[in-house]
């Protein structure tokens, strides 16, 4: 009897590539956000940043956030949550500051990139928690 | 940051977690009994409300903040859902889970003193 072989999937539905993609949308949509934000801000801290809504920035965040959520939603099926919540989670707070420094041009000063360290340090030690109550609760 | 927009950051945080959480029990396998629409329906909206809330608090931190100052606030997640365990759940913290804590109440606390 020949065994049976699975036909390989295309690289680009590798769930590892797919949860790179999900980590850079989240980036992108964080940065499409901030500049509906920026381009509506009042001067003052509002409670709520309803004006936003008016950007079209704002909306094409949105549908970055959308095409974020499908790629979780895929990668949730094929990998183990824990492993895929802390690669995400992780890879979008170096990601957002970069591509705030490059897309928006924010100064990072080295004490931000200090206390990303440190928060990466800890979603290193609690992912495998968070992850596993998210499934229990 | 002023006291305001770190206040602002913790409560949408909170508002993400809870919304993350109910619409969890939402989609859970539904029963079959008379009032399982009901049971949807309670878990359902209270987490669109708070994730909306989340959505437009966000928006108005950064109509204000710079993202890269801000977005550290995210790590909270992870560290409100161990402490919302320990809460609803009573599950065990284990010093890994409390010193990642830390970590990451320590990094906020850099970037939110820094400029």
């Amino acid at each position: 009897m020949t065994p049976t072989t699975r036909p390989s999937s295309p690289w680009f539905l590798n769930p590892y590539a797919i949860l790179t993609l999900g980590a850079v949308l989240a980036a992108v949509a964080e940065v499409l956000l901030k500049k509906g934000a920026a381009t509506t801000t009042t001067g003052q801290q509002a409670i709520l940043g309803i004006g936003a809504l008016t950007a079209w920035w704002t909306w094409l965040g949105i549908v970055a956030y959308i095409m974020n959520f499908a790629c979780w939603l895929y990668v949730l099926k094929r990998l183990p949550v824990g492993i895929a919540f802390a690669i995400i989670t992780g890879a979008a707070q170096v990601l957002v500051p970069l591509g705030a420094w490059i897309a928006l041009g924010e100064k990072v000063a080295p004490t931000r990139w200090v206390g990303i360290v440190l928060v990466l340090a800890g979603i290193a030690f609690i992912a495998q928690t968070a992850a596993r109550v998210e499934e229990s609760l | 940051m002023n006291t305001l927009a770190i206040s602002l950051c913790i409560i949408c945080q909170l508002f993400q977690v809870t919304g993350q959480l109910f619409l969890k029990k939402a989609m859970a396998p539904p029963g079959t009994g008379p009032g399982s629409g009901r049971v949807f329906a309670i878990r359902f909206v209270p987490g669109i409300v708070c994730l909306s809330l989340w959505f437009f608090i966000w928006l108005g931190v950064l109509q204000q903040q710079d993202l890269s100052h801000v977005y550290v606030f995210e790590g909270l997640n992870p560290a409100l859902l161990a402490i919302a365990a320990w809460f609803l759940l009573a599950e065990h913290m284990n010093a890994k889970t409390w010193i990642g804590i830390a970590f990451i109440c320590a990094g906020i606390a850099v970037v939110s003193a820094g400029q």
